[in-house]
């Protein structure tokens, strides 16, 4: 409350400082022009004697006429009216010059009062808010200030806090939530490690290749844990590519994923197929688009039956998602021929920790992060993922990206 | 003791059934939900080790299905990753008797195992007696009086289970279910041959015999 106060004591300073400046500026400015135009002057004695019937003094009409010094024979004029005029001018202003100073005190007392209880008004909100985000800690973010009142400054101040007050708690809901997440997914490898390593060590008769088998089993868990933090980590890094933001050829991003997956691709007779036609420019990061890419890949080749066809292509497309060679998107596609995916299945596959049960060895050795890396990739572009299926026919995820030079591109087919 | 370990995560459930198996119960493993509920229906399991989460019929599935289609049905004891408050309560309302979160030390899984077996019984510590016959399940050793007995894995699971069920006529199918697991063979004679090694071995220091063989109905442990 101490700043709020201070700034509540300056205001009504401030602003009685003003009333009181004005009001003194007002009372001067009248009190030089009565002055100026006003002829006064004191009553001299020489004049009260004289009006008093000096008996020196003769007294024709209005006039007194008094000879003032003997010798000189200085004779004084003295007109009663005007004498009297010029005294009660002189009254006048008198009066005036102290009723203007009272007043100008009381103007100044009566205006710091008003200004204290107009500031203090003015700032109450001021006070709410510092309230509240003082109030706030980091487990009680549902707090809002929801002030009341006509929609003024303060009231829209108060608003956009707690509207950043509502974003930073569903930012902390979401952070919470992963880590919840993340936690169980760790908690699986490790309680497979634990268990086979006590119960292997409990077995005073245990075999050299009974406990080679849980060492083994120890280790393939350990790995899969490696795999699993890395993919946290590249889920969690921050996947604004903002300040990195740079041209990228989709057409080369689709050719040198192709090319790091041949091997894997030919191991399983797969067809691994790059349908590129001419560069495709987008403002991205290379290196997180060619990951985004490379999930989808490496699960197609993971999964496809041994002799189909993997066809991996980019292009661009209008705002219906028809192919167009000047529309404002541009597509990257993996499409598989088989298994396909379940049409229940296929909202859930880019859920973080979503694992597909594909019936695959090494299904359990997977994250159930890759899709979901994906899509924040595609989100963090200005982008979205996109996934048809058929189950025994095939399967085609797609990458949609705004084209570099496109104009308005609105939201993604 | 016959058990059943499920669990998709299929490292784990061989790790869990192998331990279980050196502290005496018969086990059996199976990966899925759908399988458990078969295999339930066959056998008269005395406990379930179920995992919460699994592809498909997931772990609060099966528990619930075992408490609507028996009673009182087999102890089941939830393994899980997840441990929120909600998580537990959710367990135990789906009819869960205790809920372990993973990972978890497999001497704790084990004392929870043996604790909850021993629910039924009038008295609740590891110790079984009957007569002069003692078991300690925590440290899995048997005495005969003061003699120490020498049993294997298989004799002091069978022991424990006349221990558990004294003056009962046992079944030769009966101890079939609880105390052999899926992989022994239903036509062999070993339920025959392992009665007869332990019943040697409880007498071996001239005791009068503890179990006896009611003819034509199987095998029953009295008091001497």
């Amino acid at each position: 409350m101490r700043r709020s106060a201070s700034i509540r004591l300056r205001l009504s300073l401030l602003y009685s400082g003003v009333v009181f400046g004005l009001g003194a500026v007002l009372v001067a400015l009248v009190y030089v022009g009565l002055s100026r135009s006003l002829d006064s002057q004191p009553v001299t004695e020489t004049q009260v004697r004289t009006m008093e019937g000096d008996p020196s003094c003769l007294q024709i009409g209005g006039v007194i006429l008094c000879e003032r010094n003997v010798e000189t024979r200085e004779v004084t004029v003295v007109d009663e009216l005007k004498v009297v005029e010029k005294a009660t001018n002189q009254r006048a202003l008198e009066r005036f010059r102290t009723v203007a100073f009272g007043g100008l005190g009381g103007l100044f007392v009566v205006s710091l009062v008003v200004g204290w209880v107009l500031a203090g008004r003015f700032l109450a909100p001021v006070g709410r808010i510092t309230g509240v985000a003082r109030s706030i800690g980091e487990t009680d973010l549902s707090r809002r200030i929801r002030l009341e009142g006509p929609d003024d400054e303060l009231k829209r101040l108060a608003d956009t806090f707690d509207a950043m007050l509502a974003r930073v708690e569903g930012a902390f809901e979401a952070q919470r939530s992963f880590i919840h997440e993340a936690s169980h997914e760790l908690r699986n490898p490790l309680a497979v490690m634990r268990t086979n390593v006590e119960v292997a060590l409990a077995d005073p008769d245990a075999t050299p290749e009974e406990l080679r088998d849980a060492l083994v089993v120890a280790g393939r868990s350990a790995e899969r844990m490696g795999v699993l933090v890395d993919d946290l980590l590249t889920y969690a890094r921050r996947s604004t590519p903002d300040d990195q933001l740079a041209p990228v050829d989709l057409g080369g991003v689709v050719t040198e994923t192709v090319e790091g997956f041949r091997a894997a691709a030919t191991a399983r007779d797969l067809r691994l197929v790059a349908a590129v036609d001419g560069p495709l420019p987008v403002a991205g990061d290379a290196g997180r688009l060619t990951q985004a890419l490379a999930n989808l890949v490496a699960n197609a080749v993971r999964l496809a039956p041994e002799g189909t066809t993997v066809t991996v292509a980019c292009g661009r497309a209008d705002a219906s998602g028809a192919p167009a060679a000047d529309g404002p998107w541009a597509w990257m596609t993996v499409t598989d021929e088989g298994p396909g995916i379940d049409v229940g299945e296929q909202r859930r596959v880019f859920e973080r920790f979503h694992r597909l049960s594909t019936g695959a060895d090494d299904d359990a050795a997977r994250s159930g992060l890759g899709l979901t890396i994906v899509r924040r990739i595609a989100l963090a572009h200005g982008g979205s993922v996109g996934l048809r299926s058929t189950p025994g026919v095939g399967s085609t995820f797609s990458i949609w990206l705004p084209a570099l030079h496109g104009q308005d591109v609105g939201s993604p087919p | 003791m016959r058990l059943l370990v499920v669990d998709d995560e299929i490292p784990l459930a061989t790790a869990v059934a192998r331990g279980l198996r050196r502290a005496g119960y018969a086990v059996d493993v199976c990966h899925d939900g759908a399988t458990a509920v078969e295999r339930l229906a066959e056998v008269d399991y005395d406990l379930v080790c179920l995992d919460r989460t699994m592809p498909g019929m997931d772990g609060l599935d099966v528990c619930r299905h075992i408490r609507r289609t028996a009673a009182p049905g087999p102890r089941v004891l939830l393994l899980t990753a997840r441990d929120s408050v909600e998580d537990r309560v959710d367990g135990l309302d789906a009819g869960a008797d205790d809920y372990l979160v993973k990972p978890f030390a497999f001497a704790e899984l084990d004392a929870r195992i043996r604790n909850l077996l021993r629910r039924d019984r009038p008295q609740h510590d590891a110790v079984l007696e009957v007569g002069d016959v003692r078991a300690d399940e925590a440290r899995r050793t048997a005495f005969r009086g003061e003699r120490a007995l020498e049993l294997t894995t298989k004799e002091f699971a069978l022991l424990r289970y006349f221990l558990l069920h004294p003056g009962e006529v046992l079944s030769q199918e009966r101890l079939l279910d609880h105390v052999w697991d899926h992989a022994a063979d239903p036509f062999s004679n070993t339920v025959r041959v392992t009665v007869g090694t332990l019943r040697r071995k409880l007498a071996a220091g001239g005791e009068p015999p503890v179990i006896e063989t009611v003819v034509g109905a199987g095998y029953r442990m009295v008091e001497p």
